[in-house]
Parts: structure tokens; C-alpha cells; sequence
């Protein structure tokens, strides 16, 4: 079977500032900052799955996905798309996927849910006879029946989601791109929208989605693969990938003291291991990774008392994707 | 077709925006200048202009000029402008997203303009009779012809113009100046031929130069500035040229935000 994505060394650099006329003219050098946004990553989307790209904003999730969509072009490495080539046949590719990059803002608020759906089902060459029952059934699928002719500026954020999410299902696409689906919205609709998604996956379609929310890639996906300053940090399902912090739990510590703390950290991670320490307004704040939350923290109570630190608060949690990204990265997502 | 039924769907939900792209040529441009000329009328005769184009029909002169500069603005703003309008309002990357080809979406907001177009200056016309006293005289349709010449090249015109806004960042300056000084080198508001001697050059590569000179020759009797024929045949070449030129530079400005990401940088 045919993989849904190959990415093999794909990479995106972009020029930064501008090379004016009269440079060109006169042959001076290039002289531009180049940024590397997506620095020659790889990885295969096998049909069926949900598959996440994972990190945090401006990782080069976005970049991916829109090299996917045929939007950029890339730089260097290949990429097929349902086996087709993105760089020589973009329209096929276009042809055959839905996209949901830019959300609400990428609708017509002017005109009604059903009118929006016409227009880009006309766009991606949906049989006119077809059109009607295909919309229809769209319109089910993102549960907007009953809203389907009102205006789309009267829609709920998560509607006009859930109206976006349904223009890329328009030409029955068997792989859906879907870049940060449940940005800005309230729990109920990212829940909503996630229920959706697993819909998707179930009637047999492949999803590829974007996320800086580690709930959301925890929860939704087959495999994760962590992105951070454009390279794959980590491919694996979650489960798998929270295995490799080697801890059942993460204790969260915030510690009131003087000094820097060095000496107390030092002590901490004799008991476990220090993923994570900073100092913010007098507090030092240890994330530390342990076998038995119930060994470590009176463990810890008693390295604060011995140096004269107070233990302000403590959070027991399991392991997350979050901790994952933090053991390989040294920061935390949503820094 | 879809394009033109969602662009003038939503042009429907705006009437007042509709009933302004009649009014505002007509407070704008066309009223001061009747007026102004009508200050310089010798026994009701607009003789200085009788002497320069061959017909003293003051009111059909100047409509006729707002009829072309309508072609202009729907070209300028209307057809790119619209495109730039949609990748600021966020809209241009779904519909980019689709597998429609990207010139064919110019085309597509080019006709829904083009319905705008007939719909406003049919009534402009009107009013021009009515209300003003233009004359029109029935051959003014053998100008349909050099008219729809001219709208392939404007088209052309439209994807050159559809490139530089997608890649300007400030694509308010260059469409108001351009077309700004494509109304005042075609002569919509008064003879070329009083323009300095450069500029009347300049005004000789525009197709609306000749379009609008065939169109007032046909419908108020004017003297052309060359012999129609040879007009037709510039229109002809002009169009032979614009539209290919247009395209080659849409479709490279194209590549070119592929390659810089600009489409997203609203």
C-alpha cells in the first residue's frame, strides 16, 4: 500500500530582508540572512493513521504542511503526497487532498455556510450534480445542517472551524492536512472538533495535523512526531514516547528560598532526575522525573528543610508528551 | 462562472456599495467637469472642444471617457486588487488551495467585474442621456468590437498588475497611481491631443487610448486619431501581446510566492 506522505530530507529555507532592483542590476551578492525553517526532516504517513506534528510555534510545523499542500515550494528533499510528486505535479496533489491551514479566516463571512461550500466546491471540480448531495452530506459530517444557510460572520468560532474542516472534506479527499485545527477554541468546540477528526479516521482517511498542545497529540494521534527549530526531534506513538523519559512520574516543586538554589537542585536530582529548573520572582520552580512520587516528595521536603527552603507547592502528574519534548529539547512547549 | 456568482453574492449583501459604483463617477469626475465645462460653453457650443475631436457634445465626451475609465478601475481594483483584497482578508490561501489554476481565478473575478461593469455604466449611460443631454448615435455599437479588444488586453493588463500586488506590500500607492495615469493618458476626461508630446507617446501604447477614441468616433461623431481600421488593428496586436505577456507574469509571481511563502503574509 501506498504511504499517504514521504518526506525525505525536506527542508525550507527562507530569505530574510530584501534584495532591491539596484543590487540585482549591479550583480552584488546575495547578501540575505537565510533561516532554515524545516531543516531536511523525514518521515512517512501511513494510510489510515493520525499522524501529529507536535511543537511549539514556529517549529516548522506549519512550513511542512504547506510544502505538503504545495503552498511553498521547497527548498531542497522531496515529498509525495498520496504518491504524487508536490514539487512537478502540485495541481494533482491539490486534486486529491483536503486542507484545513488558516481556519476561519480563510472563509467568506459575507456569505452563508452553504454558499462558502458551493463556491470551493465548484473550485475543486465537484461534479455539478453531485454538488448538492456532496454538500449535504459535508454539511452532516460537521454537524452545520441546521446552520447551513445562515451567514458565516453569525457562526461561533468552532463553527466556522468545523465550516473550514468541511470545505477540505468537499472533494472526498482520502487525506485531510490539518494545520492547528483547534487553535482559539472554547474546550467544548476543540472537543467537538476532535470528535470529528476520530470520525474521519474511522470512515478510513488518513489525517495529518499540526499541534502545539500536547493533550491534543496525546490523545488523537497513531504517532507523534516532535518538531523543534525544524528538525524531527522524535518519531513514535505517545504511549511509546513517554516511555523514554524512564519515569513513572513528574513531580512539579515550587520553591521559596534566598540563594540560587544550585546546591538544592543538585541534592533533587540525587533523587530523581532534573528535567527542569528556573527562578522566577524568588520562586525556584524543578520539574523532576521519578519512579514513586510517594519516595520522592518527602525526599524532597527534607533537602528543602536541610537548606533552609520553604516547598510552596507540589504537583504530582503523570508523564505527558510535554515532558518528552522538555527531556529532549531542555524547554518547555509553550515557551 | 462560480467565481463571478460567489464575488457578485457578496456584492449583493453590500447594495450601497453597488449603488456607489454608479454615483461615485458621477460626483466624482463626471458632474465637475460638465459643469466646468459648461463655463466655457459659447452659445450652448462647446466649440474649443468642436475644434480639437471634431464634435462639441460635451456630455457624451465626458460620459463616454467614464465609460472607459469604469474598464480601468474594474481592471485596477476590481480584478487585482480583489486578489490582493483576498490574500489580506485570508481567503486566498483556501481558494489557492484548490486545484482550480490559479489564472483561471483572475478570469473568473475579470467577468464577475465585467457584469458590474455593464450593469453600472448601463445606467451611467442613461443618466449621461436624460439627465445631462449626452447623444448617442446608433453606430456607437460598431464600437463593440474595439471595446471587446480592448477588454482582452485590459485582461492582460489585469494579470500584470494581479502580479505586482501579490508581491507589493503596499498595493494601495501603486493601483491608485497606475490607474490614476492610465484615465488620464487614455483621455477620459478631455482630448489627448492637448497632452505634452511624451505623454501623448505613452498614451498611444494604451489599449483604452484607442478603444475610447473608436467608441466616441462611432457614437458622437468625433474625429479619431488615426484611421479606425488601423486603430482595430492595434487593439488587435495589443491583445495579441498583453494577454500572453500577463499571464507568463502571473504565473512567474506565482512561483515566486510558492518560493518566498508571501502568500500567507497578510
Amino acid at each position: 500500500m501506498t504511504a499517504a506522505v514521504e518526506a525525505r530530507s525536506l527542508t525550507k529555507v527562507f530569505e530574510r530582508g530584501r534584495r532591491t532592483v539596484w543590487q540585482r542590476l549591479r550583480g552584488e551578492p546575495d547578501q540575505r540572512e537565510r533561516f532554515t525553517a524545516v531543516d531536511s526532516i523525514d518521515f512517512t504517513v501511513e494510510a489510515g493513521e493520525i499522524f501529529g506534528l507536535l511543537g511549539p510555534n514556529g517549529a516548522g510545523k506549519t512550513t511542512t504542511m504547506k510544502m505538503l499542500a504545495t503552498l511553498l515550494e521547497p527548498t531542497n528533499g522531496e515529498a509525495l503526497v498520496l504518491g504524487i510528486d508536490v514539487r512537478s505535479q502540485p495541481r494533482d496533489v491539490r486534486a486529491r487532498i483536503g486542507a484545513m491551514l488558516s481556519g476561519e479566516r480563510s472563509l467568506y463571512w459575507k456569505l452563508t455556510g452553504r454558499e462558502n461550500l458551493e463556491y470551493f466546491a465548484a473550485l475543486y471540480h465537484v461534479p455539478p450534480r453531485e454538488t448538492r448531495s456532496r454538500i449535504d452530506a459535508v454539511l452532516a459530517a460537521v454537524k452545520l445542517s441546521d446552520r447551513a444557510d445562515d451567514y458565516v460572520e453569525r457562526y461561533s468560532t468552532g463553527m466556522r472551524q468545523r465550516l473550514a474542516l468541511g470545505r477540505a472534506l468537499l472533494p472526498d479527499p482520502p487525506l485531510l492536512l490539518l494545520d492547528e485545527p483547534t487553535v482559539g477554541l472554547d474546550p467544548q468546540a476543540a472537543r467537538d472538533l476532535r470528535d470529528r477528526v476520530r470520525e474521519l479516521k474511522r470512515g478510513g482517511r488518513t489525517v495529518l495535523l499540526t499541534t502545539h498542545y500536547m493533550e491534543e497529540a496525546d490523545q488523537l494521534c497513531d504517532r507523534v512526531a516532535i518538531i523543534d527549530h525544524g528538525k524531527i526531534v522524535a518519531l513514535d506513538a505517545p504511549a511509546a514516547l513517554k516511555r523514554t523519559i524512564r519515569a513513572e512520574e513528574v513531580v512539579r516543586l515550587e520553591v521559596g528560598l534566598a540563594g540560587d538554589g544550585a546546591v538544592l537542585v543538585d541534592h533533587l536530582g540525587r533523587q530523581g532526575r532534573v528535567a527542569h529548573h528556573d527562578r522566577e520572582n524568588g520562586t525556584l520552580n524543578v520539574t523532576v522525573h521519578c519512579d514513586s512520587a510517594r519516595d520522592f516528595v518527602p525526599a524532597a521536603f527534607d533537602i528543602a528543610r536541610g537548606q533552609g527552603a520553604t516547598i510552596k507547592h507540589v504537583e504530582v502528574v503523570p508523564v505527558t508528551l510535554e515532558d518528552v519534548f522538555l527531556s529532549l529539547t531542555g524547554r518547555e512547549l509553550r515557551e | 462562472m462560480a467565481i463571478a456568482m460567489k464575488d457578485l453574492r457578496q456584492l449583493g449583501r453590500y447594495p450601497l456599495n453597488l449603488a456607489s459604483l454608479v454615483f461615485m463617477p458621477l460626483y466624482q469626475g463626471l458632474i465637475p467637469s460638465i459643469l466646468f465645462g459648461a463655463a466655457f460653453l459659447v452659445g450652448g457650443r462647446a466649440l474649443g472642444l468642436e475644434a480639437a475631436v471634431g464634435s462639441g457634445d460635451l456630455a457624451g465626451f465626458l460620459f463616454l471617457g467614464a465609460v472607459v475609465s469604469g474598464v480601468t478601475a474594474s481592471t485596477f481594483w476590481g480584478v487585482a486588487f480583489g486578489l490582493r483584497f483576498e490574500l489580506d482578508a485570508g481567503t486566498l490561501e483556501a481558494v489557492w488551495l484548490t486545484p482550480t489554476r490559479r489564472d483561471t481565478l483572475v478570469l473568473g473575478r475579470a467577468l464577475s467585474v465585467g457584469v458590474v461593469f455593464l450593469l453600472t455604466q448601463a445606467v451611467l449611460l442613461v443618466i449621461g442621456v436624460f439627465v445631462f443631454g449626452a447623444h448617442f448615435l446608433p453606430t456607437a455599437l460598431l464600437a463593440l468590437p474595439a471595446l471587446g479588444l480592448a477588454t482582452i488586453s485590459m485582461i492582460g493588463v489585469a494579470y500584470l498588475l494581479a502580479a505586482a500586488v501579490l508581491l507589493m506590500k503596499e498595493a494601495n500607492f501603486f493601483i491608485d497611481t497606475t490607474n490614476f495615469l492610465t484615465n488620464v493618458l487614455s483621455g477620459t476626461g478631455f482630448p489627448i491631443t492637448v497632452l505634452p508630446g511624451f505623454f501623448q507617446a505613452l498614451a498611444l501604447l494604451l489599449p483604452t487610448t484607442y478603444a475610447l477614441d473608436i467608441l466616441r468616433h462611432y457614437a458622437i461623431g468625433s474625429r479619431p486619431l488615426l484611421d479606425p481600421l488601423t486603430e482595430h488593428a492595434i487593439l488587435v496586436a495589443l491583445a495579441v501581446v498583453s494577454f500572453p505577456v500577463g499571464r507568463f507574469v502571473f504565473e512567474r509571481a506565482d512561483r515566486r510566492l510558492r518560493r518566498t511563502g508571501g502568500l500567507a503574509q497578510y
